[in-house]
Protein backbone atom coordinates (compact mmCIF):
# COMPACT_ATOMS: atom_id res chain seq x y z
CA UNK A 1 0.00 0.00 0.00
CA UNK A 2 1.23 3.46 -1.11
CA UNK A 3 1.85 6.07 1.36
CA UNK A 4 -0.45 9.17 0.88
CA UNK A 5 1.38 11.41 3.34
CA UNK A 6 2.97 13.97 1.06
CA UNK A 7 -0.55 14.48 -1.27
CA UNK A 8 -2.35 14.83 2.20
CA UNK A 9 0.18 17.50 3.82
CA UNK A 10 0.41 18.94 0.20
CA UNK A 11 -3.48 19.78 0.58
CA UNK A 12 -3.44 20.03 4.51
CA UNK A 13 -5.99 17.08 4.47
CA UNK A 14 -5.45 15.97 8.16
CA UNK A 15 -8.20 13.72 8.91
CA UNK A 16 -10.55 12.85 12.00
CA UNK A 17 -11.42 9.70 11.01
CA UNK A 18 -9.52 7.39 8.00
CA UNK A 19 -11.90 5.01 6.01
CA UNK A 20 -10.70 2.66 3.77
CA UNK A 21 -13.08 1.20 1.13
CA UNK A 22 -10.89 -1.30 -1.03
CA UNK A 23 -8.16 1.24 -2.40
CA UNK A 24 -10.27 4.42 -1.49
CA UNK A 25 -9.49 6.11 1.70
CA UNK A 26 -11.81 8.61 2.71
CA UNK A 27 -11.22 10.93 4.87
CA UNK A 28 -13.27 13.17 7.74
CA UNK A 29 -11.86 16.61 8.11
CA UNK A 30 -13.50 19.36 10.02
CA UNK A 31 -15.96 20.43 7.78
CA UNK A 32 -16.14 17.92 4.91
CA UNK A 33 -14.90 14.53 3.99
CA UNK A 34 -12.55 13.65 0.60
CA UNK A 35 -11.89 10.63 -0.65
CA UNK A 36 -8.00 9.97 -1.20
CA UNK A 37 -7.54 6.98 -4.29
CA UNK A 38 -4.00 6.50 -6.25
CA UNK A 39 -3.62 7.65 -9.46
CA UNK A 40 -3.17 5.00 -12.14
CA UNK A 41 -3.37 6.89 -15.46
CA UNK A 42 -3.96 11.06 -15.93
CA UNK A 43 -8.06 11.19 -17.13
CA UNK A 44 -7.74 15.39 -17.90
CA UNK A 45 -7.64 14.60 -21.54
CA UNK A 46 -10.98 11.96 -21.17
CA UNK A 47 -12.87 14.65 -19.03
CA UNK A 48 -12.60 16.92 -21.31
CA UNK A 49 -13.74 14.91 -24.06
CA UNK A 50 -16.87 13.75 -21.49
CA UNK A 51 -17.07 17.66 -21.26
CA UNK A 52 -17.32 18.28 -25.03
CA UNK A 53 -19.93 15.40 -25.42
CA UNK A 54 -21.72 16.96 -22.84
CA UNK A 55 -21.77 13.93 -20.45
CA UNK A 56 -22.42 15.83 -16.63
CA UNK A 57 -21.96 12.34 -15.32
CA UNK A 58 -18.63 12.19 -13.55
CA UNK A 59 -17.09 12.55 -10.53
CA UNK A 60 -13.76 14.60 -11.47
CA UNK A 61 -10.65 15.05 -8.79
CA UNK A 62 -10.18 18.04 -7.42
CA UNK A 63 -6.70 18.42 -7.91
CA UNK A 64 -7.24 17.36 -11.67
CA UNK A 65 -4.68 19.96 -12.84
CA UNK A 66 -1.95 18.71 -10.61
CA UNK A 67 0.70 16.33 -11.36
CA UNK A 68 0.33 14.36 -7.77
CA UNK A 69 0.34 11.00 -7.37
CA UNK A 70 -3.12 10.73 -5.44
CA UNK A 71 -6.40 12.15 -6.74
CA UNK A 72 -8.54 13.76 -4.25
CA UNK A 73 -12.56 13.47 -4.92
CA UNK A 74 -15.38 14.95 -2.88
CA UNK A 75 -17.20 12.83 -0.75
CA UNK A 76 -21.23 12.37 -1.76
CA UNK A 77 -23.02 10.75 0.39
CA UNK A 78 -24.90 7.97 -1.44
CA UNK A 79 -28.65 7.89 -1.47
CA UNK A 80 -30.32 4.90 0.64
CA UNK A 81 -31.67 2.65 -2.48
CA UNK A 82 -31.61 -1.06 -3.22
CA UNK A 83 -28.95 -2.42 -5.27
CA UNK A 84 -31.81 -2.92 -8.26
CA UNK A 85 -32.84 0.25 -8.17
CA UNK A 86 -29.51 1.60 -8.19
CA UNK A 87 -28.74 -0.88 -11.07
CA UNK A 88 -31.64 0.68 -13.21
CA UNK A 89 -30.74 4.04 -13.18
CA UNK A 90 -26.83 3.05 -13.83
CA UNK A 91 -28.24 1.28 -17.08
CA UNK A 92 -29.76 4.71 -17.95
CA UNK A 93 -26.53 6.67 -17.72
CA UNK A 94 -24.90 4.11 -18.75
CA UNK A 95 -26.81 3.64 -22.48
CA UNK A 96 -26.31 7.73 -22.40
CA UNK A 97 -22.85 7.09 -22.38
CA UNK A 98 -22.63 5.10 -25.08
CA UNK A 99 -24.92 7.19 -27.06
CA UNK A 100 -23.28 10.53 -26.82
CA UNK A 101 -19.62 8.81 -27.63
CA UNK A 102 -20.73 6.86 -30.05
CA UNK A 103 -18.73 6.93 -33.59
CA UNK A 104 -18.02 4.78 -36.35
CA UNK A 105 -14.48 3.38 -37.13
CA UNK A 106 -13.36 1.93 -40.66
CA UNK A 107 -12.96 -1.51 -40.63
CA UNK A 108 -9.54 -2.69 -39.72
CA UNK A 109 -9.76 -6.54 -41.57
CA UNK A 110 -6.31 -7.50 -39.17
CA UNK A 111 -7.98 -6.48 -36.31
CA UNK A 112 -11.09 -8.21 -36.58
CA UNK A 113 -9.58 -11.46 -37.65
CA UNK A 114 -7.58 -11.33 -34.69
CA UNK A 115 -9.84 -10.83 -32.76
CA UNK A 116 -11.54 -13.84 -34.44
CA UNK A 117 -8.91 -15.79 -34.30
CA UNK A 118 -8.20 -15.06 -30.46
CA UNK A 119 -11.69 -16.29 -29.69
CA UNK A 120 -11.69 -20.11 -31.44
CA UNK A 121 -8.38 -20.87 -30.29
CA UNK A 122 -9.81 -19.81 -26.58
CA UNK A 123 -13.07 -21.65 -27.19
CA UNK A 124 -10.90 -24.60 -28.43
CA UNK A 125 -8.63 -24.65 -25.70
CA UNK A 126 -11.49 -24.63 -23.24
CA UNK A 127 -13.12 -27.56 -25.00
CA UNK A 128 -9.65 -29.80 -24.38
CA UNK A 129 -9.21 -28.14 -20.97
CA UNK A 130 -12.65 -29.42 -20.06
CA UNK A 131 -12.94 -32.75 -21.80
CA UNK A 132 -9.37 -33.38 -19.84
CA UNK A 133 -10.76 -32.12 -16.19
CA UNK A 134 -13.79 -34.57 -17.52
CA UNK A 135 -11.96 -37.42 -17.92
CA UNK A 136 -9.57 -37.20 -15.19
CA UNK A 137 -12.67 -36.81 -12.86
CA UNK A 138 -14.34 -39.77 -13.93
CA UNK A 139 -11.57 -42.17 -13.98
CA UNK A 140 -11.70 -41.53 -10.54
CA UNK A 141 -13.81 -44.05 -7.67
CA UNK A 142 -14.60 -41.49 -5.32
CA UNK A 143 -15.21 -38.13 -6.65
CA UNK A 144 -15.04 -34.54 -4.30
CA UNK A 145 -17.88 -32.70 -3.94
CA UNK A 146 -16.45 -30.18 -6.27
CA UNK A 147 -15.41 -32.57 -8.83
CA UNK A 148 -18.83 -34.27 -9.01
CA UNK A 149 -20.93 -30.84 -9.25
CA UNK A 150 -18.51 -30.13 -12.28
CA UNK A 151 -18.98 -33.45 -13.81
CA UNK A 152 -22.33 -32.88 -13.54
CA UNK A 153 -22.53 -29.98 -15.91
CA UNK A 154 -20.03 -30.82 -18.32
CA UNK A 155 -23.16 -30.99 -21.13
CA UNK A 156 -24.07 -27.19 -20.29
CA UNK A 157 -20.33 -26.26 -20.48
CA UNK A 158 -20.13 -28.05 -23.97
CA UNK A 159 -22.96 -26.80 -24.78
CA UNK A 160 -22.13 -23.19 -24.10
CA UNK A 161 -18.49 -23.78 -26.30
CA UNK A 162 -20.81 -24.73 -28.93
CA UNK A 163 -22.87 -21.39 -29.24
CA UNK A 164 -19.98 -19.29 -28.46
CA UNK A 165 -18.22 -21.05 -31.39
CA UNK A 166 -21.49 -20.50 -33.53
CA UNK A 167 -21.98 -16.84 -32.67
CA UNK A 168 -18.42 -15.74 -33.15
CA UNK A 169 -18.67 -17.21 -36.60
CA UNK A 170 -21.56 -15.39 -37.70
CA UNK A 171 -20.07 -12.09 -35.96
CA UNK A 172 -17.01 -12.55 -38.31
CA UNK A 173 -18.92 -13.46 -41.17
CA UNK A 174 -20.88 -10.40 -40.93
CA UNK A 175 -18.28 -7.58 -40.21
CA UNK A 176 -15.96 -8.62 -42.77
CA UNK A 177 -17.61 -7.27 -45.53
CA UNK A 178 -18.56 -3.92 -43.36
CA UNK A 179 -17.05 -0.79 -44.27
CA UNK A 180 -17.12 0.53 -40.90
CA UNK A 181 -18.36 -0.38 -37.33
CA UNK A 182 -19.44 1.33 -34.28
CA UNK A 183 -17.39 2.51 -31.02
CA UNK A 184 -17.85 3.95 -28.68
CA UNK A 185 -16.08 5.66 -24.98
CA UNK A 186 -16.22 2.68 -22.69
CA UNK A 187 -15.88 3.10 -18.64
CA UNK A 188 -14.74 -0.83 -18.82
CA UNK A 189 -15.01 -1.20 -15.02
CA UNK A 190 -18.78 -0.80 -14.91
CA UNK A 191 -20.55 -2.10 -11.44
CA UNK A 192 -22.75 -0.85 -9.11
CA UNK A 193 -19.89 0.10 -6.51
CA UNK A 194 -18.50 2.26 -9.31
CA UNK A 195 -21.71 4.25 -9.75
CA UNK A 196 -22.89 6.69 -6.96
CA UNK A 197 -25.87 8.19 -6.03
CA UNK A 198 -25.95 11.46 -4.39
CA UNK A 199 -27.70 14.55 -5.22
CA UNK A 200 -26.97 13.69 -8.56
CA UNK A 201 -25.50 10.70 -10.57
CA UNK A 202 -21.57 9.79 -11.16
CA UNK A 203 -19.85 7.46 -12.99
CA UNK A 204 -16.27 6.98 -10.81
CA UNK A 205 -12.73 4.75 -11.02
CA UNK A 206 -12.35 5.45 -14.83
CA UNK A 207 -9.06 4.68 -15.07
CA UNK A 208 -9.84 1.71 -17.35
CA UNK A 209 -11.80 3.71 -19.33
CA UNK A 210 -11.35 3.38 -23.60
CA UNK A 211 -12.60 3.43 -26.80
CA UNK A 212 -14.02 0.08 -28.01
CA UNK A 213 -16.98 -1.60 -29.10
CA UNK A 214 -19.75 -0.95 -26.86
CA UNK A 215 -20.81 -4.06 -25.91
CA UNK A 216 -17.95 -4.29 -23.40
CA UNK A 217 -19.07 -2.14 -21.05
CA UNK A 218 -22.43 -4.45 -20.49
CA UNK A 219 -20.49 -7.45 -20.67
CA UNK A 220 -17.99 -6.41 -18.07
CA UNK A 221 -21.08 -5.65 -15.71
CA UNK A 222 -22.66 -8.96 -16.41
CA UNK A 223 -19.13 -11.27 -15.32
CA UNK A 224 -19.05 -8.68 -12.43
CA UNK A 225 -22.86 -8.96 -10.82
CA UNK A 226 -24.72 -12.08 -12.36
CA UNK A 227 -24.95 -13.31 -9.56
CA UNK A 228 -27.21 -10.34 -7.25
CA UNK A 229 -28.75 -8.86 -10.12
CA UNK A 230 -31.60 -10.04 -12.57
CA UNK A 231 -29.54 -8.98 -15.68
CA UNK A 232 -32.03 -9.55 -18.63
CA UNK A 233 -34.06 -6.86 -17.64
CA UNK A 234 -31.15 -4.54 -17.06
CA UNK A 235 -30.22 -5.43 -20.38
CA UNK A 236 -33.69 -4.79 -21.94
CA UNK A 237 -33.31 -1.43 -19.85
CA UNK A 238 -29.96 -0.43 -21.50
CA UNK A 239 -30.84 -1.72 -25.08
CA UNK A 240 -33.76 -0.16 -25.01
CA UNK A 241 -32.31 3.09 -24.83
CA UNK A 242 -28.75 1.93 -27.23
CA UNK A 243 -29.94 -1.30 -29.05
CA UNK A 244 -27.01 -3.38 -30.18
CA UNK A 245 -26.28 -4.08 -34.00
CA UNK A 246 -27.16 -7.56 -35.09
CA UNK A 247 -22.81 -7.90 -35.31
CA UNK A 248 -22.71 -6.37 -31.96
CA UNK A 249 -25.25 -9.14 -30.97
CA UNK A 250 -23.43 -11.63 -31.67
CA UNK A 251 -19.70 -10.96 -30.25
CA UNK A 252 -21.89 -9.81 -27.15
CA UNK A 253 -23.66 -13.27 -27.31
CA UNK A 254 -20.86 -15.21 -28.10
CA UNK A 255 -18.51 -13.45 -25.23
CA UNK A 256 -21.72 -13.97 -22.82
CA UNK A 257 -21.94 -17.46 -23.09
CA UNK A 258 -17.89 -18.40 -23.13
CA UNK A 259 -17.78 -20.17 -19.93
CA UNK A 260 -14.20 -18.78 -18.16
CA UNK A 261 -11.38 -21.36 -17.39
CA UNK A 262 -11.97 -22.66 -14.04
CA UNK A 263 -9.31 -22.39 -11.46
CA UNK A 264 -9.54 -24.53 -8.68
CA UNK A 265 -8.02 -23.63 -5.18
CA UNK A 266 -5.67 -25.10 -2.92
CA UNK A 267 -8.34 -26.71 -0.75
CA UNK A 268 -11.21 -28.16 -0.76
CA UNK A 269 -13.41 -25.19 0.48
CA UNK A 270 -11.70 -23.23 -2.31
CA UNK A 271 -12.32 -25.75 -4.95
CA UNK A 272 -16.40 -25.94 -4.45
CA UNK A 273 -16.58 -22.46 -3.92
CA UNK A 274 -14.68 -21.82 -7.24
CA UNK A 275 -16.74 -24.83 -8.99
CA UNK A 276 -19.98 -23.28 -7.58
CA UNK A 277 -19.18 -20.01 -8.49
CA UNK A 278 -18.28 -21.05 -12.18
CA UNK A 279 -21.43 -23.31 -12.49
CA UNK A 280 -23.49 -20.00 -11.05
CA UNK A 281 -22.11 -18.19 -14.06
CA UNK A 282 -23.12 -21.03 -16.39
CA UNK A 283 -26.93 -21.17 -15.08
CA UNK A 284 -27.38 -17.30 -15.14
CA UNK A 285 -25.38 -17.10 -18.83
CA UNK A 286 -28.04 -19.24 -20.06
CA UNK A 287 -30.87 -17.77 -18.61
CA UNK A 288 -30.26 -14.55 -20.12
CA UNK A 289 -29.24 -15.77 -23.42
CA UNK A 290 -32.33 -17.89 -23.60
CA UNK A 291 -34.10 -14.87 -22.72
CA UNK A 292 -32.35 -12.43 -24.83
CA UNK A 293 -31.59 -14.23 -28.14
CA UNK A 294 -33.89 -16.34 -30.07
CA UNK A 295 -32.02 -18.71 -31.76
CA UNK A 296 -30.57 -19.89 -28.63
CA UNK A 297 -34.44 -20.70 -27.49
CA UNK A 298 -34.34 -22.62 -31.08
CA UNK A 299 -31.48 -24.45 -30.98
CA UNK A 300 -31.32 -25.53 -27.02
CA UNK A 301 -35.51 -25.53 -25.55
CA UNK B 1 4.56 23.95 15.72
CA UNK B 2 3.18 20.64 13.82
CA UNK B 3 4.74 17.06 14.69
CA UNK B 4 4.55 13.85 13.63
CA UNK B 5 4.29 11.01 15.63
CA UNK B 6 4.17 7.31 13.98
CA UNK B 7 2.87 4.21 15.71
CA UNK B 8 2.98 0.51 14.67
CA UNK B 9 0.84 -1.73 16.02
CA UNK B 10 0.36 -5.92 14.79
CA UNK B 11 -3.40 -7.21 16.00
CA UNK B 12 -3.29 -11.15 16.17
CA UNK B 13 -6.72 -12.18 14.68
CA UNK B 14 -8.69 -14.94 16.33
CA UNK B 15 -9.24 -16.44 12.69
CA UNK B 16 -7.45 -16.32 9.24
CA UNK B 17 -7.83 -13.18 7.42
CA UNK B 18 -8.64 -13.96 4.04
CA UNK B 19 -9.34 -10.63 3.00
CA UNK B 20 -9.75 -6.79 4.39
CA UNK B 21 -13.22 -5.29 2.89
CA UNK B 22 -13.07 -2.49 4.97
CA UNK B 23 -11.37 -0.70 7.78
CA UNK B 24 -12.04 2.48 9.55
CA UNK B 25 -9.66 4.11 12.02
CA UNK B 26 -10.93 6.55 14.94
CA UNK B 27 -9.12 8.53 17.63
CA UNK B 28 -10.38 10.02 20.85
CA UNK B 29 -6.46 11.38 21.80
CA UNK B 30 -6.44 14.73 23.85
CA UNK B 31 -3.89 16.57 25.91
CA UNK B 32 -3.84 15.68 29.63
CA UNK B 33 -1.32 18.43 30.35
CA UNK B 34 0.66 20.63 28.06
CA UNK B 35 3.23 17.39 27.32
CA UNK B 36 0.93 14.36 27.99
CA UNK B 37 -1.43 13.09 25.30
CA UNK B 38 -3.32 10.02 26.59
CA UNK B 39 -6.77 8.30 24.16
CA UNK B 40 -7.14 5.56 22.38
CA UNK B 41 -6.75 4.49 18.33
CA UNK B 42 -10.25 2.43 17.27
CA UNK B 43 -9.64 0.32 14.57
CA UNK B 44 -12.64 -1.17 13.15
CA UNK B 45 -14.23 -2.71 10.24
CA UNK B 46 -14.82 -6.65 7.98
CA UNK B 47 -12.98 -8.57 6.74
CA UNK B 48 -13.33 -12.23 5.23
CA UNK B 49 -11.66 -15.29 6.57
CA UNK B 50 -11.24 -16.15 3.37
CA UNK B 51 -11.26 -15.20 -0.21
CA UNK B 52 -13.70 -17.09 -1.40
CA UNK B 53 -15.59 -16.85 1.48
CA UNK B 54 -19.01 -14.54 0.82
CA UNK B 55 -19.54 -14.16 4.67
CA UNK B 56 -17.70 -10.88 6.29
CA UNK B 57 -17.13 -11.05 9.86
CA UNK B 58 -16.85 -7.66 11.81
CA UNK B 59 -14.07 -6.90 14.20
CA UNK B 60 -13.06 -3.67 16.57
CA UNK B 61 -10.18 -3.29 18.11
CA UNK B 62 -9.33 -0.13 20.96
CA UNK B 63 -5.80 0.57 21.44
CA UNK B 64 -5.36 2.68 24.31
CA UNK B 65 -2.40 5.28 23.60
CA UNK B 66 0.04 7.65 25.94
CA UNK B 67 2.16 9.78 24.67
CA UNK B 68 4.54 12.23 26.74
CA UNK B 69 6.83 15.00 24.14
CA UNK B 70 9.69 16.36 24.57
CA UNK B 71 7.71 19.84 24.01
CA UNK B 72 5.36 21.47 25.85
CA UNK B 73 1.98 23.04 23.74
CA UNK B 74 -0.22 25.78 25.00
CA UNK B 75 -3.60 23.80 25.55
CA UNK B 76 -5.85 25.67 24.03
CA UNK B 77 -4.08 25.82 20.83
CA UNK B 78 -3.20 21.96 20.37
CA UNK B 79 -5.10 19.79 17.76
CA UNK B 80 -4.68 16.21 16.91
CA UNK B 81 -5.29 14.37 13.83
CA UNK B 82 -4.25 11.72 11.59
CA UNK B 83 -1.90 12.48 9.36
CA UNK B 84 -1.85 8.81 7.21
CA UNK B 85 -2.96 5.48 7.86
CA UNK B 86 -2.45 1.97 6.22
CA UNK B 87 -2.33 -1.29 6.63
CA UNK B 88 -1.57 -4.69 5.81
CA UNK B 89 -2.40 -8.56 6.43
CA UNK B 90 0.92 -10.12 7.15
CA UNK B 91 0.42 -14.23 7.30
CA UNK B 92 -3.34 -13.96 6.57
CA UNK B 93 -3.63 -13.83 10.62
CA UNK B 94 -1.71 -10.65 11.60
CA UNK B 95 -3.18 -7.34 11.10
CA UNK B 96 -0.23 -4.50 10.83
CA UNK B 97 -1.10 -1.00 10.90
CA UNK B 98 0.54 1.92 10.89
CA UNK B 99 -0.88 5.60 12.39
CA UNK B 100 1.09 8.77 11.33
CA UNK B 101 -0.79 11.34 13.84
CA UNK B 102 0.22 14.87 13.43
CA UNK B 103 0.45 17.27 16.66
CA UNK B 104 -0.14 20.92 15.84
CA UNK B 105 -0.20 23.79 18.54
CA UNK B 106 1.67 26.87 19.48
CA UNK B 107 4.54 25.54 21.25
CA UNK B 108 5.27 27.30 24.83
CA UNK B 109 9.30 27.75 23.87
CA UNK B 110 7.59 30.05 20.96
CA UNK B 111 7.80 32.73 23.85
CA UNK B 112 11.82 32.55 23.55
CA UNK B 113 11.21 34.12 20.36
CA UNK B 114 10.54 37.66 21.62
CA UNK B 115 14.27 37.02 23.67
CA UNK B 116 16.08 36.39 20.07
CA UNK B 117 14.13 39.75 18.97
CA UNK B 118 15.48 41.55 22.20
CA UNK B 119 18.87 40.09 21.71
CA UNK B 120 18.99 41.43 18.70
CA UNK B 121 18.04 45.10 19.60
CA UNK B 122 21.13 44.41 22.27
CA UNK B 123 23.38 43.55 19.96
CA UNK B 124 22.78 46.61 17.60
CA UNK B 125 22.89 48.46 20.79
CA UNK B 126 25.96 47.27 21.79
CA UNK B 127 27.56 47.50 18.46
CA UNK B 128 26.40 51.32 18.32
CA UNK B 129 28.32 51.40 21.50
CA UNK B 130 31.28 50.08 20.28
CA UNK B 131 31.67 52.51 17.87
CA UNK B 132 31.71 55.36 20.59
CA UNK B 133 34.26 53.23 22.86
CA UNK B 134 36.97 53.30 20.17
CA UNK B 135 37.43 56.92 21.19
CA UNK B 136 37.35 56.21 24.80
CA UNK B 137 40.66 55.79 27.15
CA UNK B 138 42.06 51.96 27.12
CA UNK B 139 40.56 52.12 31.01
CA UNK B 140 37.14 52.85 29.79
CA UNK B 141 37.27 50.33 27.35
CA UNK B 142 38.74 47.63 29.32
CA UNK B 143 35.30 48.61 31.16
CA UNK B 144 33.09 48.22 28.54
CA UNK B 145 34.83 44.92 27.46
CA UNK B 146 32.60 42.93 29.90
CA UNK B 147 29.15 44.49 28.25
CA UNK B 148 30.92 43.48 25.02
CA UNK B 149 31.30 39.96 26.11
CA UNK B 150 27.72 40.30 27.45
CA UNK B 151 27.14 40.81 23.65
CA UNK B 152 28.72 38.00 21.91
CA UNK B 153 27.05 35.92 24.63
CA UNK B 154 23.55 37.58 23.56
CA UNK B 155 24.58 37.15 19.99
CA UNK B 156 25.38 33.56 20.69
CA UNK B 157 22.22 33.15 21.88
CA UNK B 158 20.02 34.09 18.56
CA UNK B 159 22.18 31.63 16.44
CA UNK B 160 21.71 29.05 19.29
CA UNK B 161 17.89 29.20 19.10
CA UNK B 162 17.95 29.34 15.15
CA UNK B 163 19.84 26.29 14.93
CA UNK B 164 16.97 24.34 17.40
CA UNK B 165 14.66 25.38 15.26
CA UNK B 166 16.43 24.33 12.09
CA UNK B 167 16.68 20.74 14.19
CA UNK B 168 13.66 20.65 14.43
CA UNK B 169 12.55 21.22 10.91
CA UNK B 170 14.87 18.25 9.60
CA UNK B 171 13.33 16.34 12.72
CA UNK B 172 9.69 17.12 11.67
CA UNK B 173 9.77 17.98 8.41
CA UNK B 174 6.61 20.44 9.38
CA UNK B 175 8.33 23.59 11.46
CA UNK B 176 9.18 25.64 8.56
CA UNK B 177 6.89 28.18 10.00
CA UNK B 178 9.25 28.32 12.77
CA UNK B 179 12.35 29.02 10.50
CA UNK B 180 10.22 32.02 8.24
CA UNK B 181 9.82 33.58 11.12
CA UNK B 182 13.08 34.28 12.67
CA UNK B 183 14.77 34.11 9.12
CA UNK B 184 12.59 37.31 8.42
CA UNK B 185 13.76 39.06 11.73
CA UNK B 186 17.55 38.33 10.63
CA UNK B 187 16.88 40.08 7.33
CA UNK B 188 14.82 42.98 8.75
CA UNK B 189 17.58 43.48 11.41
CA UNK B 190 20.18 43.74 8.51
CA UNK B 191 19.43 46.87 6.95
CA UNK B 192 18.71 48.69 9.89
CA UNK B 193 23.00 47.89 10.19
CA UNK B 194 25.00 51.00 8.87
CA UNK B 195 27.00 49.05 6.12
CA UNK B 196 30.38 49.59 7.21
CA UNK B 197 29.30 50.03 11.19
CA UNK B 198 29.07 46.25 11.12
CA UNK B 199 32.67 45.33 9.71
CA UNK B 200 34.54 47.49 11.77
CA UNK B 201 33.15 46.00 14.78
CA UNK B 202 36.31 45.02 16.41
CA UNK B 203 36.18 42.52 19.73
CA UNK B 204 39.33 42.29 21.38
CA UNK B 205 39.62 39.43 23.44
CA UNK B 206 40.28 39.47 26.98
CA UNK B 207 41.52 36.90 29.80
CA UNK B 208 38.00 37.09 30.86
CA UNK B 209 37.84 33.58 28.44
CA UNK B 210 36.86 31.14 31.24
CA UNK B 211 33.34 33.44 32.03
CA UNK B 212 32.46 33.52 28.38
CA UNK B 213 32.89 29.96 28.43
CA UNK B 214 30.79 29.34 31.48
CA UNK B 215 28.24 31.70 29.89
CA UNK B 216 27.98 29.62 26.93
CA UNK B 217 27.41 26.35 28.91
CA UNK B 218 24.65 27.48 30.58
CA UNK B 219 23.36 29.00 27.72
CA UNK B 220 23.51 25.32 26.04
CA UNK B 221 21.99 23.75 29.04
CA UNK B 222 18.69 25.76 28.86
CA UNK B 223 18.33 25.48 25.52
CA UNK B 224 18.81 21.93 25.97
CA UNK B 225 20.79 21.14 22.92
CA UNK B 226 22.42 18.33 22.19
CA UNK B 227 24.43 18.55 19.17
CA UNK B 228 25.95 22.08 18.59
CA UNK B 229 25.65 23.19 15.17
CA UNK B 230 29.45 23.09 13.47
CA UNK B 231 29.67 27.11 12.51
CA UNK B 232 28.58 27.90 16.31
CA UNK B 233 31.21 25.71 17.29
CA UNK B 234 33.95 27.44 15.17
CA UNK B 235 33.04 30.51 17.13
CA UNK B 236 33.98 28.69 19.95
CA UNK B 237 36.86 26.80 18.86
CA UNK B 238 38.37 30.12 17.65
CA UNK B 239 37.75 30.81 21.59
CA UNK B 240 39.24 27.39 23.08
CA UNK B 241 42.67 27.49 20.45
CA UNK B 242 43.55 30.98 21.22
CA UNK B 243 44.87 29.77 24.81
CA UNK B 244 48.16 32.05 24.64
CA UNK B 245 47.91 34.45 21.69
CA UNK B 246 45.07 36.81 21.60
CA UNK B 247 44.04 38.71 18.14
CA UNK B 248 41.82 41.41 17.18
CA UNK B 249 38.92 40.47 14.76
CA UNK B 250 35.76 41.53 12.32
CA UNK B 251 32.79 40.38 12.61
CA UNK B 252 31.06 40.37 8.82
CA UNK B 253 27.68 39.65 8.16
CA UNK B 254 27.09 37.72 4.59
CA UNK B 255 24.40 39.59 2.86
CA UNK B 256 23.60 38.98 -0.53
CA UNK B 257 25.34 38.51 -3.42
CA UNK B 258 28.22 38.38 -1.11
CA UNK B 259 30.79 35.27 -1.58
CA UNK B 260 33.86 33.84 0.29
CA UNK B 261 35.63 35.33 -2.15
CA UNK B 262 34.01 39.10 -2.51
CA UNK B 263 34.64 38.64 1.34
CA UNK B 264 38.72 37.54 0.91
CA UNK B 265 39.22 40.27 -1.45
CA UNK B 266 37.33 43.42 0.96
CA UNK B 267 39.06 42.19 3.43
CA UNK B 268 42.88 41.37 1.53
CA UNK B 269 42.93 37.86 3.87
CA UNK B 270 43.86 34.67 2.13
CA UNK B 271 41.37 31.54 2.43
CA UNK B 272 43.39 29.90 4.85
CA UNK B 273 43.08 32.69 7.49
CA UNK B 274 39.39 32.92 6.72
CA UNK B 275 39.10 28.89 7.25
CA UNK B 276 41.08 29.27 10.63
CA UNK B 277 38.56 30.59 12.50
CA UNK B 278 35.38 30.07 10.15
CA UNK B 279 33.62 26.50 8.79
CA UNK B 280 33.35 27.56 5.28
CA UNK B 281 30.96 25.06 4.23
CA UNK B 282 28.01 26.38 6.77
CA UNK B 283 28.33 29.91 5.39
CA UNK B 284 24.96 31.40 4.05
CA UNK B 285 23.35 34.53 3.95
CA UNK B 286 23.11 36.20 7.32
CA UNK B 287 26.08 33.89 8.61
CA UNK B 288 28.52 36.07 11.04
CA UNK B 289 31.81 35.25 9.34
CA UNK B 290 35.44 36.39 11.83
CA UNK B 291 37.30 37.83 9.91
CA UNK B 292 41.20 37.50 11.48
CA UNK B 293 42.53 41.27 11.68
CA UNK B 294 45.70 41.17 9.34
CA UNK B 295 49.42 42.61 10.67
CA UNK B 296 49.06 45.81 8.17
Amino acid sequence: MIRAGRVIDKYKLYAKRYDYQKNARILTLDDKQVVVKEKRKNKKELFNFLDSKDFPYVLKPINLEAEDSFEIYPYIEPKVISGDEKAVDMMYILSLLHNKTSFYKEVVLDDIKALYEQMTKKIEYLYYYYRDIQDIIEKKVYMAPDEYLLVRNMTAIYMALDYAKRKIDNWYEEVKNKKSLRYALLHYKIETAHFIEGDNSYFISWDHAQKDFPIYDFLNFFQSEYQTLDMSSLFNIYKHKYPFTRDEENLFFSLISLPPKIELGKNTYNKYSGVYRFVTYLNKSYEFLSKQDKDYQKAYE
Amino acid sequence: MKKVISFDKEILFPTMIGEITAISLDQTLKFLSKSDIEGDFIISGRYKMTEASAIEEEFKYTLPIEITLLEAFTLNTTKIEIQDFYYEVVDEEVLKVKIDILVEGVEEVLLEEETVEDAVDKELEKMEEEKVVKQESRLQRLEREEGQLESSVEETKIEVIKSTSDDEIRENRECDGEEKDIEEKMTDIEPVLPPRQEEKEKIEKEEKKEILEEKIQSLNTTNSLEEKPSNIQSIFRVFNDAEETYKAYTVYIMRKNDSIATVLDRYKITKEQLEEYNDLSQIELGSKVIIPATDD
